[in-house]
């Protein structure tokens, strides 16, 4: 498993991702970030996490329809594809048994 | 509406051109009006100046590595996936075809570096003397006869008048070149030593390491010594300063410069410089440096845009006023500088013709490769066949064939650098040669290589690709094509040029060496056999006076051993004479009045102990003391004279002064060979001295010449010398003028050879193709009774028929080009047919064996195993 290593900010992503449901395109999800988590993240940042999620196979996009706004240009859906909600779901569970892990005393002390 | 979005301010165009200059095409878009739709937001939010300045950040920051768009573009993912299936297809083709492959490579190898040794041994004669600084305006000075003979040897005065005359002889300098002991305390060391005016310096870019060479020969008693010298004389110590005595002379010289060694590229070589104001005197122009004596080089350089043809012209009226009687229709000519190496060495036609071979070889090698290569796909066409199916273009085949094309020539040309490298020490020590492979200084090698290889590759792959790119999908899915068609003309033409080819190299390799195996057993009419000559120099002996009268007595005493017949003490031998001629006047009413003559000093046992044959008069005699004020010439000199007998026959010495009246000549030897065969015998004198010195000949008795020569050196040991004792057989020295055609005939039998390796390497590979397409065939006809001769016979007749064809058409070139390397020399050898016979039929036997080699393994075969098997 170790393979398939999510980082902070891409598990972030892919969750917004899945959030957005059909609707995340890159404005969109750099919205629902700073709504959510008041986390600013440059375009930049986002685009290359995305682009590096879909080629790994997490991710899948497709282009929307082209509309009066934003110039004219199309938007790029994304999905989570059934491969990336599986990582995120072991990502979760790996996160879970070390939480299960903690002996309760810790939170005491 | 619409006019009032176009009113919205947009992004700064010049950012937006950066952001698509950068970024992934694939993500363009989507990005793009992620961008855009911030922008809008932000001009509803923060003003236009605050949105800009956010766009700006944003595409700052979309400027990383996974957005930009890689260098090499995105479309050619396809090839990839191509190229690696050509690769592979190549490889295991290559592994199926070892013994094949491996001989296509090996060929293309040796023949690649057969090419680049040739290329950099002409690259290396033709850099002569390029060194100099303005070397294209440096000449040597000559002697132009009016049948158009050459001489570089020219009078002392000639120099001085010349430049005094005319202006646009920027600089000159004599160069007298001799060579004396020099001794520095203890030590003594040979030395030769160019005798130079202070012009030197300017003409010529030696490399000065210490001291200051104009000043060294600018004025009396200086010196300039080499870099090797000094090494020697003063270990690393700068010897600027320190005194040399010059031995025979007895004069004291101050070293003033150290250069460096003359490169073994250049015409003029030296150890030592010496400044003409510290001469000899013997050079002074009122001695024995006047119009007469002919003994010394010069060199000039003109101004840039003098031509030295024209100059050449105008010295006629030069020569007129100066030159003596004899002498006054000469003209003064310039050897540019450049040439001089080819020209002194005659190595012009050797250059050529290794030039010549280089090529040949080459284009054998690609020939053989195009072959194989059509050899080996003919196997493949199937796999051509199912790429057409599946849609390759032919373009892409023709791609495939240059891919694997390059890849073979580029593993040949690694291994070619390889086999060059190693063998390159042997070669310069051969040649005599100072060639260095580096990848600094040879950038010219580099570009050859590169382009070798690419042409190769090219050529090779491109023919191989026109013949095969052209199979019938169809034909070559449903059966096996067959040697045919035009790819077999083609093969067949390819290997008629190749043994065509290979056939000029033996023959022309027997010529060479036929000519020379001719120049040694010709009859030179001396007999340098079980001669033992020393050179016994003056100035090699620690007391010179001394050891010259010892000479003289051992001249006396030595044949009184049984194992010595004979003693001579001459000036030189033949085979060793030197260039310098003197004017002699006839004063017989009768014949021309007067002829330069080449001279020569001897003793009284020269003639007899070299056999040479006095054909009118008698020889010298010692007991006979005016003997010493008489000459002996040669029937040569005789004929031009236009004498009949020797009835009161009188020549005066030009240029002698008073002290020379007249000589009385008193005999004619045979012309005998003083010097190589490739020039006739030029008229010569004889002088008469019973204390000459130079060089000691000896004749020894041939049973017990082991011990002669002991007796030799054991009189060497006691006249004191600086140099250890060292003789030569004349008949062995005489040959070494021939040592540098015997060099070019080792060359073109090497090359020859590697010719005849590389085209029966190809005939080899072919008949195992052939072989493999024809199993069934042999099978079959074996089944029905055929022999294994018949068999070889079947196989071997086309090829043989090749050969026969390729017999024919080479003998012309044969010939046209023998008659060419023989019109070189004065004594030619007779072409016989024999040479062609005998290497039409080497090459013959050679290709039957290979052929037979071949078709005998098929032919012998069981036809069970090749009939059953599918």
């Amino acid at each position: 498993m170790s393979k398939h290593h999510l980082g902070e900010f891409e598990e972030v992503v892919m969750l917004t991702v899945a959030i957005l449901s059909g609707k995340a395109y890159g404005i969109a999800i750099i919205d629902e970030l700073e709504t959510r988590l008041n986390r600013k993240v440059s375009i930049g940042a986002l685009q290359t996490v995305l682009r590096r999620l879909e080629k790994k196979g997490y991710l899948s996009s497709e282009l929307g329809e082209a509309t009066q706004e934003r110039g004219g240009k199309r938007k790029r859906f994304f999905k989570a594809t059934n491969y990336g909600i599986q990582i995120l779901e072991e990502t979760k569970k790996q996160r879970m048994s070390l939480w299960n892990a903690i002996p309760n005393l810790s939170f005491n002390s | 509406m619409a006019t009032q979005k176009s009113q919205l301010p947009k992004p700064p165009r010049w950012i937006h051109a950066f952001f698509r200059l950068f970024c992934h095409p694939d993500y363009l878009e989507d990005i793009e009006g992620d961008l855009y739709e911030r922008f809008e937001r932000n001009l509803g939010a923060d003003g236009r100046k605050k949105a800009k300045w956010r766009y700006l950040l944003d595409v700052i920051q979309l400027f990383r590595p996974g957005i930009i768009r890689s260098i090499e573009g995105n479309y050619h993912l396809n090839y990839y996936g191509m190229f690696k299936t050509f690769l592979k297809s190549g490889w295991r083709s290559f592994v199926k075809y070892k013994v094949n492959s491996l001989i296509n490579v090996f060929g293309l190898s040796i023949g690649i570096a057969a090419t680049l040794l040739l290329y950099l041994i002409i690259d290396f004669e033709q850099s002569y003397d390029k060194f100099h600084a303005e070397s294209e305006n440096i000449y040597r000075l000559a002697d132009k006869k009016p049948d158009g003979n050459l001489s570089t040897l020219v009078v002392t005065p000639l120099l001085p008048n010349l430049k005094k005359d005319y202006p646009e002889i920027v600089a000159g300098t004599r160069f007298y070149d001799s060579e004396d002991i020099f001794t520095f305390g203890e030590e003594g060391m040979y030395l030769s030593f160019g005798v130079v005016d202070p012009d030197f310096s300017s003409i010529f870019s030696f490399q000065t390491i210490h001291g200051d060479l104009e000043y060294g020969l600018s004025e009396p008693g200086k010196i300039v010594i080499t870099q090797e010298v000094s090494q020697k004389l003063f270990n690393f110590k700068n010897p600027v300063g320190e005194v040399l005595t010059m031995k025979e002379l007895e004069m004291d010289l101050i070293i003033e410069a150290v250069v460096k060694n003359p490169p073994s590229n250049s015409t003029i070589q030296f150890d030592a410089l010496v400044s003409w104001p510290s001469s000899p005197n013997v050079l002074d122009e009122d001695q024995m440096g006047n119009w007469y004596n002919t003994f010394m080089t010069a060199y000039v350089k003109l101004a840039s845009n003098v031509s030295s043809v024209t100059l050449e012209e105008k010295t006629a009226s030069f020569t007129d006023q100066y030159y003596l009687p004899d002498r006054k229709s000469n003209l003064v000519t310039f050897l540019p500088l450049e040439k001089e190496h080819a020209r002194i060495s005659q190595n012009d036609s050797t250059t050529k013709v290794l030039g010549i071979i280089a090529f040949a070889i080459l284009l054998i090698s690609c020939i053989n490769f195009i072959n194989l290569s059509i050899s080996q796909w003919l196997t493949r066409t199937r796999e051509i066949g199912v790429r057409k199916v599946l849609g390759s273009y032919k373009t892409q085949l023709v791609f495939q064939f240059l891919v694997e094309g390059f890849f073979t020539t580029g593993v040949s040309v690694i291994f070619a650098l390889m086999i060059v490298y190693s063998i390159l020490p042997a070669v310069n020590n051969y040649y005599n040669l100072g060639i260095q492979l580096d990848m600094v200084n040879n950038l010219s090698s580099i570009f050859f290589i590169v382009l070798v290889c690419f042409l190769v590759g090219m050529i090779s792959s491109i023919t191989t690709a026109l013949v095969m790119a052209n199979v019938q999908v169809i034909k070559s899915l449903k059966e096996k094509i067959k040697w045919s068609g035009s790819g077999q003309w083609l093969q067949k033409g390819l290997i008629i040029f190749q043994f065509g080819i290979s056939l000029v190299f033996i023959a022309g390799t027997m010529v060479i060496w036929k000519q020379i195996d001719y120049m040694k057993s010709y009859d030179l009419n001396f007999k340098g056999e079980n001669i033992v000559s020393i050179f016994a120099y003056s100035g090699y002996f620690k007391d010179p006076e001394k050891a010259e009268q010892h000479l003289q007595r051992l001249r006396e005493s030595l044949p009184n051993k049984a194992a010595i017949e004979e003693i001579s003490l001459s000036q030189n031998v033949p085979g060793k004479y030197w260039d310098n001629y003197n004017w002699f006047a006839n004063l017989d009413s009768n014949g021309v009045d007067g002829l330069s003559l080449k001279q020569i000093t001897v003793d009284h046992n020269y003639f007899d102990l070299l056999d040479i044959k006095i054909i009118h008069g008698r020889s010298f005699s010692d007991s006979i003391k005016s003997d010493e004020k008489r000459l002996i010439i040669n029937e040569k000199a005789m004929k031009l004279y236009g004498w009949t007998d020797l009835e009161n026959k009188f020549l005066k010495p030009g240029g002698w002064g008073d002290g020379a009246e007249e000589w009385e000549v008193i005999g004619v030897v045979e012309d005998y060979h003083y010097r190589s065969l490739k020039e006739s015998v030029e008229p010569l004198v004889h002088f008469y001295s019973s204390t000459t010195t130079n060089r000691l000949l000896a004749k020894l008795n041939p049973t017990m010449y082991q011990e002669g020569i002991q007796i030799l050196e054991e009189s060497w040991q006691e006249l004191g010398a600086y140099q250890p004792f060292k003789y030569n057989f004349v008949d062995e020295e005489f040959n070494q003028l021939y040592k540098t055609h015997e060099r070019m005939g080792m060359t073109t039998m090497t090359f020859s050879g590697i010719a005849v390796i590389i085209a029966l390497l190809g005939l080899f590979s072919i008949t195992t193709f052939m072989m493999r397409q024809r199993k069934k065939e042999i099978g079959v006809r074996k089944v029905m009774g055929a022999t294994v001769l018949n068999i070889i016979m079947l196989v071997s007749k086309s090829f043989i028929m090749l050969i026969g064809i390729a017999f024919l058409i080479s003998i012309p070139i044969i010939y046209f080009l023998s008659k060419e390397f023989l019109a070189e020399f004065t004594y030619q050898m007779e072409l016989s047919p024999a040479i062609f016979m005998l290497s039409g039929g080497i090459l013959f036997l050679l290709a039957l064996l290979v052929i037979s080699w071949q078709s005998l393994k098929v032919a012998s075969n069981n036809p069970v195993n090749s009939l059953t098997d599918e």
